[in-house]
């Protein structure tokens, strides 16, 4: 693992999604978007799903990967609802999709509906990588380590923390994802991180990704 | 406002037409069967319009409102509304299937901003479509909007035939005075206006009513209703 605390802006930004998703984020927002963000080479640019492909059309020959969301922030819309929002999504050119889970299962002990969800999914997203959101704010330990299990089995190897929109990952969070279940699950981090020691801290308890809306102070550049 | 300015509103409202204004509302995160349940049965007791709760509830509320005068209302797009219109139609008609019988749907906000209206009007003309016979309620998210863009979007929601315009998700700034009166100048007669988001107190839900409001989305319908009775009963 590198020293985190020692790496550039440019260094770390491959480590970081830069997001850009609001009900009222325009067309031309996009396009500003694409360009500022052309300055580092970061993990994705994550859009809604209807800027997908003018994203896409942006970046012309830019390899950046494009992350898109389903279900998202709230996560409650229904399994066939998002397996079309996945397949949408597969359709258009986006690289990977976070997609909020059904949080009344997972409060509610039905494991076996999230396990059932994930693995549909899965299957709708073909090439898409699948990033699911337990919402860890919002659950207990047990909680959390029982989802991770139900996401594990259903074919999902990437986890976001939380969907940010005052959802806040603490580090424990990652500290104990981390523990139970090593690298078997990818973990990237959002909600909460807004500087450079936010950064720093959660890719040295483990994450392999952050998310941020706010990159700049993110990455320690101003 | 004072209670005094509320006076037309007292003489012609009953306590059961208020009821029949409130959408009785639980889009928090979802996190148990028993806040849906408990919803449902006070929807019932007060002869509120409807319940309205997300999609992954519905088949829940609808079981439990089966033989209630409640309808089975779901929020659609929650709430950043910000993909295509197929999809929208989709969970739209998802949505009635599992038995929602109004539908509240986030609109395409950015498209008000950049002024794509004919991506607007295809949007709300492929809600009205999937929509069938439920009650089609299209939201703007007023706080993000120029009194222009509100006013086209509400043109746009009466050429599509929707029934309601309405101004919030709650996840925002909610409902004010001046934009119900916006929304109910451009839209009346042929559809009607819903109120969302901060209405807490009597006097907010009665300002709303008086501003042209057919509807109230709101997670205080039992106190309003309590303070209503206790007011004028």
């Amino acid at each position: 693992m590198p020293d985190f605390g020692r790496l550039k802006p440019e260094e770390l930004a491959p480590y970081v999604s830069t997001s850009m998703i609001e009900a009222d984020v325009t067309e031309k927002d996009i396009a500003e978007f694409v360009e500022e963000m052309s300055r580092f080479e970061f993990a994705s640019l994550a859009v809604d799903l209807h800027y997908i492909e003018l994203t896409r059309e942006l970046l012309g020959d830019s390899e950046r990967r494009i992350t898109t969301v389903s279900s998202y922030p709230l996560g409650g819309m229904t399994t066939d609802v998002k397996a079309a929002q996945v397949a949408y999504a597969r359709d258009h050119g986006a690289y990977d999709i976070d997609v909020s889970m059904n949080y009344l299962w997972i409060k509610s002990g039905r494991f076996d509906l999230v396990e059932e969800e994930v693995r549909r999914i899965v299957d709708a997203a073909g090439d898409l990588v699948v990033v699911m959101i337990p919402q860890t704010a919002i659950l207990t330990n047990e909680e959390k380590r029982q989802t991770c299990e139900a996401l594990l089995n259903g074919g999902c190897k990437t986890i976001k923390t939380c969907s940010g929109f005052g959802w806040k990952t603490e580090v424990e969070d990652v500290i104990y994802i981390k523990r139970l279940f090593g690298d078997a699950i990818e973990i990237e981090v959002s909600g909460g991180v807004r500087t450079r020691d936010d950064t720093v801290t959660m890719l040295s308890a483990g994450a392999a990704r952050l998310h941020t809306s706010t990159p700049l102070p993110v990455l320690g550049a101003a | 406002m004072s209670s005094g300015d509320l006076e037309g509103v007292k003489m012609t409202m009953q306590a059961g037409d208020f009821a029949s204004t409130i959408d009785h509302t639980y889009l928090k995160i979802h996190r148990s069967d028993a806040e849906v349940k408990r919803l449902c049965f006070e929807a019932a007791k007060h002869h509120f319009a409807s319940v309205a709760v997300f999609p992954v509830a519905v088949p829940l509320a609808a079981s439990m409102l089966k033989g209630t005068d409640v309808e089975v209302c779901v929020a659609l797009g929650f709430h950043l509304g910000a993909y295509p219109p197929e999809l929208k139609a989709f969970e739209t008609e998802d949505a009635i299937k599992r038995g929602a019988t109004e539908v509240d749907l986030v609109m395409n906000v950015a498209a008000a901003k950049a002024g794509q209206w004919d991506l607007l009007k295809e949007e709300f003309r492929l809600f009205r479509d999937a929509a069938g016979d439920a009650i089609a309620k299209i939201i703007l998210e007023t706080c993000l909007l120029t009194d222009d863009e509100k006013r086209k979007a509400c043109e746009i929601a009466v050429e599509a035939r929707l029934d309601y315009v309405k101004t919030s998700t709650g996840y925002k700034d909610g409902a004010t005075v001046p934009d119900v009166k916006l929304m109910y100048d451009t839209v009346s007669p042929d559809l009607k206006v819903k109120a969302s988001g901060g209405i807490r107190t009597l006097d907010d839900a009665l300002a709303m009513i008086d501003a042209g409001a057919s509807r109230l989305g709101t997670s205080a319908g039992v106190a309003l209703i309590e303070a209503f009775n206790e007011r004028f009963g």
